[in-house]
């Protein structure tokens, strides 16, 4: 693989930004989409010390030659007892407001449906304490999201599903399953990594996303971790990559290239660059600073 | 952290006991850290025993009392547990200890 500069790297993207008259940068631009995004990215560039990201457990039932976040080990008990008492300390703090609940990986959440439950019932049980209620919602591959499980997703309360597409090579029974979900929840959104190898099927699907009313296309770039690097390198050895707040595969434009044709046929979902600038401001401390500075520093959300 | 012998005892205002995976937890809203960097304390069954009679009217005497009709241990081991524990519980402000009158001693 090929090591780029970021120089090189950041003026490939804003020349493709230029050519999507109909993006919208916020976020002091570190966010860049066209439509509306999800509620549950506003936590990615606000800060909220309330916010909270539910690490499910280490298992999966995909097995992705990209994958960043497997978890090495399940949670340990001493771990999710303080995982928990976070959730009911943080409660009892004046103007508890968490933004967004999340539940991702590490492995598959939906393995893990019962620690799900125990999570939503604890903050079923601190809502009272709430200024406002929190979007919630989970990350999945999808592959266990038949009409059962959405079903007790929708009652536990989860506003969003996001589907990862990719882990499941865009299978039909996922998106089978995804469509249901689009019929019970406030809004799927599909978040799957700008892989180029997954380019023709994923523009083979997003009339699909389109047709089964998909709210938003989260495109996150891959993230070169130690675990991973050697397995990318084996299969894409002409790939080039650089050098952010993390280290990132260039996706060749293929963002942008979704965003164009998302336009192009006026379909109804937003696209987000989920790129190394959400990245930055995600993980970073910039998202902390100038925070009454409102206009132009934060996304607006749907 | 010493307390007076004459002390009553009784939970800090922003601490809340809650059961964790079968454990039960003092959350302290006050946020002090342990030197292990944790944020929660751990109760066993004795001490639970214990922190439920922190009701703000008994003395360390009374406590001693309460706990030796409970438990067979003998006098000076659980007078220096319930000292070990009540000093802990004050490091950490998850309990108030307050003078009744003028200390006899320091514990």
């Amino acid at each position: 693989m090929k090591l780029i500069s970021i120089q090189e790297a950041y003026s490939r993207k804003f020349a493709r930004q230029k050519r999507i008259p109909t993006l919208e940068l916020h976020a002091s631009g570190h966010c860049a989409h066209i439509g509306r995004i999800s509620p549950g990215c506003r936590g990615c560039f606000e800060p909220d010390p309330f916010r909270r990201n539910i690490l499910c457990g280490a298992r999966c039932n995909a097995s992705c030659s990209y994958c960043t976040e497997r978890l090495v080990a399940e949670p340990d008990k001493d771990w999710v007892i303080r995982s928990k008492a976070t959730i009911y300390k943080d409660s009892y703090m004046a103007d508890y407001a968490p933004s967004s609940v999340s539940f991702s990986g590490g492995g598959e959440p939906l393995l893990y449906l019962g620690i799900i439950e125990e999570y939503m019932a604890i903050f079923r049980e601190v809502e009272p304490r709430m200024k406002a209620k929190p979007w919630y919602f989970l990350y999945t591959n999808g592959i266990l999201a038949d009409n059962a499980v959405l079903d007790r997703l929708k009652e536990l309360g989860f506003d969003e599903i996001r589907f990862h597409l990719g882990a499941s090579n865009f299978s039909r029974q996922v998106i089978r399953n995804m469509a249901a979900a689009a019929r019970h929840f406030k809004a799927v959104t599909v978040e799957t990594p700008a892989w180029p190898p997954h380019r023709d099927k994923l523009f083979d699907t997003l009339p699909i996303l389109n047709d089964v009313g998909v709210k938003h296309l989260n495109l996150g770039e891959i993230e070169l971790k130690t675990h991973n690097l050697e397995k990318i390198a084996a299969l894409l050895p002409e790939a080039e990559i650089y050098q952010c707040r993390e280290a990132h595969l260039d996706d060749g434009g293929l963002v942008y290239d979704v965003m164009e044709e998302a336009a192009a046929k006026n379909y109804s979902y937003s696209v987000l660059d989920c790129n190394c600038f959400v990245k930055n401001m995600q993980r970073g401390s910039a998202k902390n600073v100038c925070r009454e500075i409102k206009t132009g520093l934060y996304a607006s959300y749907s | 952290m010493t307390f007076a012998l004459n002390s009553i005892f009784q939970p800090a205002l922003n601490v809340y006991l809650h059961t964790i995976e079968g454990e039960t937890i003092l959350v302290s809203v006050a946020g002090n850290v342990d030197h292990n960097g944790n944020e929660v304390f751990k109760l066993n069954g004795t001490g639970r025993t214990v922190w439920d009679l922190l009701d703000g009217k008994r003395d360390l005497q009374e406590l001693m009392r309460e706990i030796s009709n409970l438990f067979d241990a003998p006098e000076p081991v659980i007078r220096n547990d319930m000292e070990l524990f009540l000093k802990e519980l004050l490091q950490r402000r998850m309990i108030a200890a307050t003078p009744l009158s003028r200390p006899e001693r320091d514990v």
